[in-house]
């Protein structure tokens, strides 16, 4: 594979020796590199694996996922300029998303400062390889997602418009690529290399959260006739955005009637990619390498965060309400702070808490239901429940972290219940992340419905705590932060999303047949507190034998 | 020094943080001649990481001027790269990488061929006790074998100047033996080290020019003999005590241990 992918930049070699390009050292460094993204390692500490597959299990969900846009464009030519654009988007938001989520590996690898750097390697060769390197792995995730459109697209209009639409893909990919360049050199240049790593973050989970609402809400945009008619004239805004120039240009020469608008798109698909390509490439190549540089010089700030002391006061105050040792109390403390500074534990748990208001939303904003008529519903069990997907996800995602090699102290200190620690490391991210939003969520359910639902919620708010405890004494016991997070696990998380969703569907509906049937929760809720305050006593006293660690 | 093989003048390095600026080197000048073993020793913080940095071609925007080899860091970088090696303080490699598929990368990047790598590479990690793992993925390795690959990779394409930030950093007792008895008959064929390191008795015994940066200042330079004379000192280490000025070393061990003990 990695030959075949060196084997096409050959014929091009003159063309990049003239681009000022060592070819020999471009060869020998993306030759590095690929081998090594061909090795992506999984597993933890030492037993690590090579991953199998890698690549195609990427490819073949990509390719589902393009499958379902597919689906888009079958509904023929009426609307193509609508649905292409959705097409187009789809593909640069998937790009950039990609280049974020790989930006430590891809695009800042910070070893290439202590490895390459002091080689006699030319900026424009290293800048080459980096822009290739990234191409390359973008290219993938494009044209994996454009496999079934594309042959759908042929099958529907033809083999023309079809290798039209590939080199559409193509540029898109290209621009996408020096769109965020362009965004990250300007981050580089304005702030240091801890802060940039926390914006990275910050800037992947609103996108996941933008792309979850997208999700969601393109459906209903596929059906609105008054959107989909919106785009039947040209507006100048349009112009601006990077997907309706390869619509605007693609459509009129599949339907006919291709005008001097049409070849003004057609103009900014290409040229602007390519121009994009060659910024890049000799402009802001130095500066690339020079920025990188920077990057792991370390910050010498050392600012005092304001309001800290009250902070801890507010952390202290909660310890003490919701733990019951002195140990179970120091893990929640600590835990508090890791948890509000990791940042992969934020990448993976911040996103949900974006999803629950986006799933509210969309349920609210589904149809035209009047306000009466959400008042007279059981929506209620809507707002109670789906907070419970941030706890799931504060469930699994609490045992990883890059540094879980720093877990050796829990082995080293002297507790008698380990389940003391793993406790107060649960009930720290619980109060901090899940509760408050709970909160925020049920005041929205007491405004609607009334005071009479606050037994619901407070009944809710404990089956799924409840809930949350099985499903903890059901895993192994592992320490807070104490497990490397690898592709095998991450794969395992459609398995978990399939989890949640079934447990929170199981725990609405029971509720509701509680309300079907009649039943008053207020009486079942004293069962529900014993079996909770059972489930949480067993929790905390589990021993050292049933601890698992990977230190 | 006309026949310098480093010379620095009036160099100096900030790093920027939002609006504030913090100096970590301030106008230090040096000229090192061929076959010198510089020990380049000072406390944390003192700006030895940022000048080698700067003197391998991986800082490039600093102030004052820079010559390696006959060439000027800044004018001329490649030229300077192509005459250096580098060993890095921290074990930074392409883990998922052999050793021979590393040095393979590192010696092509060096314009060496493919089969004199293999060969001299092979041989080098039959050296360094590393012959049985040549194929094997780095991210398997201890620290000590990672750092056996980097001090290979620093002189594979055989540098006229070696700049080596922490070299011996988890190396064990046969293998700092061996890279002391390298760098020396190094230095006697001429090749120039630059050693910047904590570990004052390697530093006292194999250079033959010290000198010591507190703060981004040099503040000596000279040999071993010649720092010490006149002073009351037996060792590297007293005397690097005395000149960054920090004695009280008793007395602070002495308030660390009452603390503990309250």
């Amino acid at each position: 594979m990695v030959k075949f992918i060196l084997s096409l930049f050959r014929p091009f070699r003159k063309i990049l020796e003239w681009a000022g390009v060592n070819y020999h050292q471009f060869e020998v460094i993306l030759q590095a590199k690929l081998t090594m993204d061909n090795r992506k390692v999984l597993g933890h500490n030492n037993q690590q694996k090579a991953m199998k597959n890698a690549l195609g299990m990427q490819v073949m969900i990509y390719t589902m996922m393009g499958g379902f846009m597919s689906m888009m464009l079958m509904k023929g030519s009426g609307a193509l300029f609508f649905f292409t654009t959705i097409f187009f988007s789809f593909i640069m938001i998937m790009v950039i998303m990609g280049l974020i989520s790989e930006f430590n590996t891809i695009l800042f690898d910070t070893r290439d400062n202590s490895i390459l750097l002091p080689r006699p390697i030319t900026p424009r060769t290293l800048l080459f390889v980096r822009v290739m390197h990234i191409m390359i792995y973008l290219m993938v995730i494009s044209l994996s997602l454009s496999i079934i459109p594309l042959i759908v697209f042929a099958i529907t209009f033809g083999v023309a418009p079809m290798l039209i639409l590939l080199a559409d893909v193509m540029l898109m990919t290209i621009f996408s690529v020096f769109l965020t360049n362009i965004i990250y050199m300007l981050l580089m240049k304005f702030t240091s290399g801890e802060r940039l790593k926390d914006i990275i973050v910050y800037s992947q989970i609103v996108m996941a959260i933008i792309f979850m609402g997208a999700y969601q809400l393109m459906p209903r945009l596929a059906e609105n006739e008054a959107l989909i008619s919106s785009f039947s004239q040209i507006k100048l805004w349009m112009y601006l955005v990077p997907p309706f120039w390869m619509s605007a240009s693609l459509t009129p020469i599949i339907n006919g009637g291709f005008s001097l608008q049409s070849a003004i798109f057609l103009t900014l698909s290409v040229a602007m990619p390519v121009l994009g390509l060659w910024i890049l490439s000799s402009v802001l190549a130095k500066s690339f390498n020079q920025n990188l540089a920077t990057l792991d010089q370390g910050d010498t700030k050392s600012e005092k965060k304001k309001g800290k002391a009250e902070k801890a006061t507010l952390v202290d105050f909660l310890a003490r309400i919701f733990t019951y040792s002195l140990d179970e109390r120091t893990s929640f403390k600590t835990i508090w702070q890791i948890s509000s500074r990791d940042r992969k534990f934020k990448q993976a748990v911040y996103p949900a808490l974006g999803y629950v208001f986006v799933i509210i939303l969309m349920t609210f904003i589904n149809g035209h239901t009047s306000m009466a008529d959400i008042v007279e519903s059981k929506k209620f069990l809507l707002l109670i429940h789906v907070p419970s997907f941030i706890l799931f996800i504060l469930t699994f995602s609490l045992r990883f972290s890059d540094n879980f090699k720093a877990s050796w102290i829990y082995l080293t200190i002297p507790v008698q219940r380990p389940g003391h620690i793993i406790s107060g490391a649960f009930k720290a991210v619980t109060v901090q992340l899940y509760l408050p939003i709970f909160i925020i969520v049920n005041i929205v359910t007491i405004y609607i419905w009334g005071a009479g639902v606050i037994g619901q919620i407070i009944f809710g708010l404990c089956a799924a705590l409840m809930m949350n405890y099985v499903i903890l004494l059901l895993q192994p016991a592992i320490f807070p932060f104490s497990d490397e997070k690898s592709a095998e696990q991450s794969g395992r998380n459609a398995t978990k999303s399939m989890l949640m969703f079934f447990t929170i569907t199981a725990m609405g509906g029971l509720h509701y047949l509680l309300l079907y049937l009649n039943v008053n929760v207020l009486n079942v809720l004293p069962l529900v507190l014993i079996v909770l305050f059972l489930l949480s006593r067993k929790y905390r006293l589990t021993p050292w034998n049933k601890m698992t660690n990977f230190v | 020094m006309s026949n310098a093989i480093i010379t620095i003048n009036n160099l100096s390095k900030s790093y920027r943080n939002g609006k504030t600026e913090k100096k970590v080197l301030h106008n230090i000048n040096l000229s090192v001649l061929p076959g010198q073993i510089i020990g380049y020793i000072g406390p944390n913080g003192a700006g030895k990481s940022t000048t080698v940095k700067i003197l391998s071609g991986i800082i490039s925007d600093f102030e004052g001027e820079a010559m390696v080899a006959g060439y000027d860091i800044r004018k001329e970088p490649l030229k300077v790269k192509e005459h250096i090696g580098y060993i890095p303080e921290n074990a930074s490699l392409y883990e998922t990488l052999s050793p021979m598929e590393f040095l393979q990368f590192v010696g092509q990047l060096h314009g060496l061929d493919v089969s004199r790598i293999e060969d001299k590479a092979i041989r080098l990690l039959e050296l360094f006790d590393l012959k049985q793992s040549a194929h094997d993925r780095m991210n398997t390795f201890s620290k000590g074998m990672k750092q056996k690959v980097l001090i290979i990779s620093g002189i594979i394409h055989n540098p006229d100047v070696i700049f080596m930030d922490e070299p011996l950093d988890g190396l064990d007792a046969n293998a700092v033996i061996i890279v002391k008895e390298i760098l020396m008959q190094l230095a006697k064929e001429g090749k120039t080290i630059f050693y910047s390191s904590h570990i004052m008795d390697v530093v006292e015994k194999i250079s033959d020019r010290i000198i010591l940066i507190n703060q981004g200042i040099v503040v000596a330079d000279g040999s071993y003999e010649e720092l010490s004379q006149g002073k009351d000192t037996t060792s590297l280490e007293q005397l690097f005590t005395f000149l960054t000025g920090k004695s009280d070393h008793s007395q602070r061990a002495g308030e660390i241990i009452d603390i503990v003990e309250q």
